[in-house]
This record gives C-alpha cells, sequence and structure tokens, in this order.
C-alpha cells in the first residue's frame, strides 16, 4: 500500500462526523456534569470556556497537523515528523491499546443495562444488584480472579465483534458509514432525554445545583485544572486518535474549520449531558426528599447506581433507562471504535498489510486479553485502576513530553505553517503560546497528581495491585513502545515531506 | 430555578451553542 493510495475519508463532514463520534464518548455524559457541580457549578463554565478556547481548540489544530502533514498513523507520523519522536507515536499506541481493552467492558454494560432497562432488571436495590448480582464482585486483595462472569463477557465479545466488523470495513464505508448513522440517532435519543428529564417533577432543584455559581471556587487553581482536564480527557487529544483521523483527509481539507467544528460540537453535547443528568438527579432527590448533593454523583455511580435508582421512581422509567442507556452505549462505541482504529492504523503503517487482516490480528488477542482481565469477578477494581493508571497518568505523561519535544524542536511554526496552507482559520503566535501554555499545565497535572497516589496509594487498593496494573503496567507501556519504535519498518515508506527526514 | 443559575445556563448555552452554530456557518465551501 502506497501513500498515494491511503484511505481517505469521503469529504469533510464524513470526518467531522467520526471526529465528533470519537470526542464525544463517556467522559461527556459522566464526566462533564460532575466535575461542573463539584468545581463551582455556574462559575466553572469561566474556566471551562478559557480551557476549551485556550487548550482544546488549539490541541486539536495541532494534532490534525501532525496527522495531515504527515499522513500516518501516530507512530509513522512522528516518525515523518522526526525518526526520533517514533516512540511517542508507540506510547500513544500503547494507551490506547490499554483503554481499548478496558472501554469495551464499559461499553458491554451498557449495552447490557440498555436492555435491563426494559424490566427494571435491577430491582429495588440497583447498587447490590450491580455489584454483587450483575459483576459478582470479588475482593482484590485476595488476588485477581480467573472466576468469570456470563453476564459480563457476553456482551464484551459482541462488542468487540460488532468494533471489529465496522474497522475490517475501512475509513469510509465502515468508520464514517457507522458515524453517520450513530452520531445523528445519538443526537436525537439524547435531545428526548434531556427535554424527559426537564419535565420531570424536581428538573429546577437540580439545574440550580449544577448552575448556581461559586464564585469563590475561581481563585482556587485545582478548579482551573479541572476544567483543563474536562476538556483534555473529553476532546480525544494528544493521543494518537485525532493524528489518525486527520490522516485519512484529503490533502486540501480545511484543518481549523473543522476542528472548531468539532471542539464546539462535543462541548455542546456535554452541556446538554449536565443539563440532562442534573435536571434527573433533581428528580431523584425530590423524590427521595434528600438534596442534590446526596444523590449526585460521577462515573459507574452516576451510571449504574443513580439512574437505575431514578428509573424506578421517574414516570415513564423505561423509556427515560432506554434513552440513557442507549445513548451511553452509541457514544462509548464510536469513541471505542476511534480507540482501535489508532492501534490498527499502526500496525497496517509498520507491517503494510491488509486493513481486514490486520484488524483481527490486532482485534482477537486484543479481545481475549480483554474477557481474561475484565470478564472475572475482579475486573471491576483492575479497570479502576487501569483508567486511572492510563487513562490519566498515561494520557498526561505521553501528551507532556509529545508536547515539549514538539516545542523544543521548534516543530510548531512548521505546523502552524502546514495549517495555515489550506485553512480558512489561520494559525499564529496566539496559537503558538497556547501550546506552550498548556504543556505546563499538563506538567503540573501530570506531576501533582502523581505525587499525590504516589505518597497516598489510590482508593485503598493492596500495594502489589497498584505497583503491578498501575506503575507497572504504566511503565512497561513506554518500554514497549520504545521496543516497538526499533522494529524495522516494511519496505521503508517512512520518507514523505523532502527535508524532514535525516 | 433561581436567576443566577439561569444566568449562568444561558450565558454557557449561548457561548457554546453559539460558537458551533457559527464555526458551522462559517466553514468554507468545499
Amino acid at each position: 500500500m502506497s501513500n498515494s493510495t491511503r484511505e481517505t475519508f469521503s469529504g469533510r463532514k464524513a470526518f467531522i462526523m467520526a471526529a465528533i463520534g470519537s470526542a464525544v464518548g463517556l467522559g461527556n455524559i459522566w464526566r462533564f456534569p460532575y466535575t461542573t457541580y463539584e468545581n463551582g457549578g455556574g462559575a466553572f463554565i469561566i474556566p471551562y470556556i478559557v480551557a476549551l478556547l485556550t487548550a482544546g481548540i488549539p490541541l486539536l489544530f495541532l494534532d490534525y497537523a501532525i496527522g495531515h502533514r504527515h499522513r500516518g498513523g501516530a507512530p509513522l507520523s512522528y516518525r515523518r515528523f522526526n525518526k526520533h519522536f517514533e516512540t511517542f507515536g508507540w506510547w500513544q499506541v500503547m494507551v490506547n491499546v490499554i483503554i481499548g481493552l478496558y472501554y469495551a467492558v464499559v461499553l458491554g454494560w451498557a449495552a447490557t443495562y440498555t436492555y435491563f432497562s426494559f424490566t427494571a432488571a435491577w430491582g429495588n436495590d440497583p447498587v447490590q444488584f450491580f455489584i454483587n448480582e450483575y459483576l459478582r464482585v470479588g475482593d482484590i486483595k485476595q488476588g485477581v480472579s480467573f472466576e468469570f462472569v456470563g453476564m459480563v463477557i457476553g456482551p464484551l465479545i459482541a462488542v468487540w465483534l460488532v468494533a471489529l466488523g465496522v474497522l475490517a470495513l475501512g475509513v469510509q464505508k465502515g468508520i464514517s458509514k457507522s458515524s453517520n448513522i450513530l452520531m445523528p440517532v445519538l443526537v436525537v435519543m439524547f435531545i428526548v432525554l434531556v427535554v424527559s428529564s426537564l419535565f420531570l417533577p424536581g428538573a429546577a432543584k437540580g439545574l440550580n445545583a449544577l448552575f448556581t455559581p461559586d464564585w469563590d471556587k475561581l481563585s482556587d487553581p485545582s478548579v482551573w485544572i479541572a476544567a483543563y482536564g474536562q476538556i483534555f480527557f473529553s476532546l480525544s487529544i494528544c493521543f494518537g486518535i485525532m493524528i489518525t483521523y486527520a490522516s485519512y483527509l484529503k490533502k486540501d481539507s480545511d484543518l481549523t474549520g473543522s476542528g472548531l467544528v468539532v471542539g464546539f460540537a462535543n462541548s455542546s453535547f456535554e452541556l446538554l449531558a449536565g443539563i440532562g443528568v442534573f435536571a434527573a438527579l433533581g428528580f431523584m432527590a425530590t423524590a427521595q426528599g434528600q438534596e442534590v448533593s446526596e444523590v449526585a454523583k460521577g462515573g459507574i455511580g452516576l451510571a449504574f447506581f443513580a439512574f437505575p435508582t431514578l428509573i424506578n421512581e421517574a414516570p415513564f422509567g423505561e423509556i427515560i433507562g432506554v434513552l440513557f442507556f442507549g445513548s451511553l452505549t452509541f457514544a462509548a462505541l464510536t469513541s471505542f471504535i476511534s480507540v482501535i482504529e489508532v492501534i490498527i492504523s499502526a500496525v497496517q503503517d509498520k507491517l503494510r498489510i491488509r486493513r481486514s487482516k490486520v484488524t483481527f490480528l490486532v482485534g482477537l488477542p486484543m479481545m481475549a486479553v480483554s474477557v481474561i482481565l475484565f470478564g472475572s469477578t475482579t475486573g471491576l477494581p483492575m479497570l479502576d485502576v487501569m483508567d486511572k493508571f492510563v487513562n490519566y497518568f498515561g494520557i498526561v505523561a505521553v501528551a507532556f513530553v509529545s508536547l515539549m519535544v514538539i516545542v523544543a524542536d521548534e516543530k510548531l511554526g512548521v505546523l502552524g505553517q502546514h495549517i495555515n496552507e489550506t485553512s480558512s482559520f489561520k494559525v499564529g503566535f496566539v496559537w503558538r503560546l497556547c501550546i506552550v501554555v498548556t504543556t505546563g499545565i499538563l506538567a503540573f497535572m501530570l506531576f501533582s497528581e502523581g505525587a499525590k497516589v504516589f505518597t497516598e496509594g489510590y482508593e485503598g487498593y493492596p500495594n502489589w495491585f497498584i505497583n503491578t496494573f498501575g506503575w507497572g503496567m504504566s511503565i512497561m507501556l513506554v518500554v514497549v513502545a520504545f521496543l516497538l519504535s526499533r522494529l524495522k519498518w516494511k519496505n521503508e515508506v517512512i520518507t514523505e515531506r523532502k527535508g524532514e527526514q535525516s | 430555578m433561581n436567576t443566577s443559575a439561569i444566568v449562568m445556563m444561558v450565558i454557557a448555552l449561548a457561548i457554546i451553542w453559539g460558537g458551533l452554530i457559527i464555526s458551522i456557518v462559517k466553514l468554507p465551501k468545499e
């Protein structure tokens, strides 16, 4: 496969839909609402918008420029940029490998709970049901369990097969077509969910809790870090996804115009999620005679504890359940597809073999590992630790290091020039300044949170568990990335831009 | 809903959804 035959999206709309599909995921629905609530409510909107404009959108432009200029997956793009940078590309790929392994599990849970919603299968105690009956969570202190849970494994294998089927079809017929179908369905379902939530008794109480500003919080640096963190994790930036997708754009594509649409669309969706989720939590608090602070949750607690409880009590709860868990499933599926595509694209570039072959060469072993690690009774603590160490430390570390070398190697000017060659919205000094400042913020996020977890531990898990599946896993990703960058490229296809390769 | 919550919700919607609409409208023809 030569570069001239690299697959492309059929046009800008196809790329934008796929990129929004990747960006809009679990984080938009279950992370943004609670992060906003915890960090000053309405006042949080100010640091959030500042973070979107100064970090999110500038980093999106940067990723697009790297992928589009070098027309390869993350490792090939970095290698073409500077042959010493290839390790960063593989590090990003390795982060996606780990995220893909556990993201599939949550996707499987969401799909299963969509089905459960029809009958409210969780009964009167959704927390007990989720922990003891559905996941049958075991004690990690007794060691990693290989007692597998059928109810988890079945949907887990199913979501892997669906995603691999889509990916095997290719960029346009698979990724683009699936996004073109799933994203409109997701948006319609979610709008219906939000409107339904707004009509629930007590919805205003939830919205008051979410949007009433606590201005004092603006002087707290941790609130600003939370805003940058939310934007950073929500937009799928700096870990290979946007580099890979941009490499499938046609050569004369408008990078910044598309980037602005993707950045604002992602935030629009999560703002809508905040309104829908807190309107629903307001209803739940009212129904139980509690304060919103007593029922507000984020992440797994919101989706699998709070929402089932709410569905039990809401009028037409089954419909709300199907809409909520269906939205979660579709949002997670398009993101999951993009995560696996980073790996497929990288391996395809390196080995120069057919996409369908690479898809199953990569996907089937990953599916097996995913089932072994997360399909057992210790899958939940495993997921929790890997999410913290790979999705937080892994992404922030690879972003910080790769941005630092790009800045230090004075490559921002080259990328800015590439963006301006084809884009409607031109970038210059302010864009470069935003990248430099964001690099510093990432360093602060990495070292402050790293020091905290290093000294205090994480969630009371045993040291051997944290050291093996947390720190050990994070370090192993870098080592494997370095080793992969030492492997020879098949048919030496690395030189694309004259004067860029030594 | 209290006034400050309504104001902040409207501001957030106006800036973020407004940004999305403007960025779509400003996209040059392919």
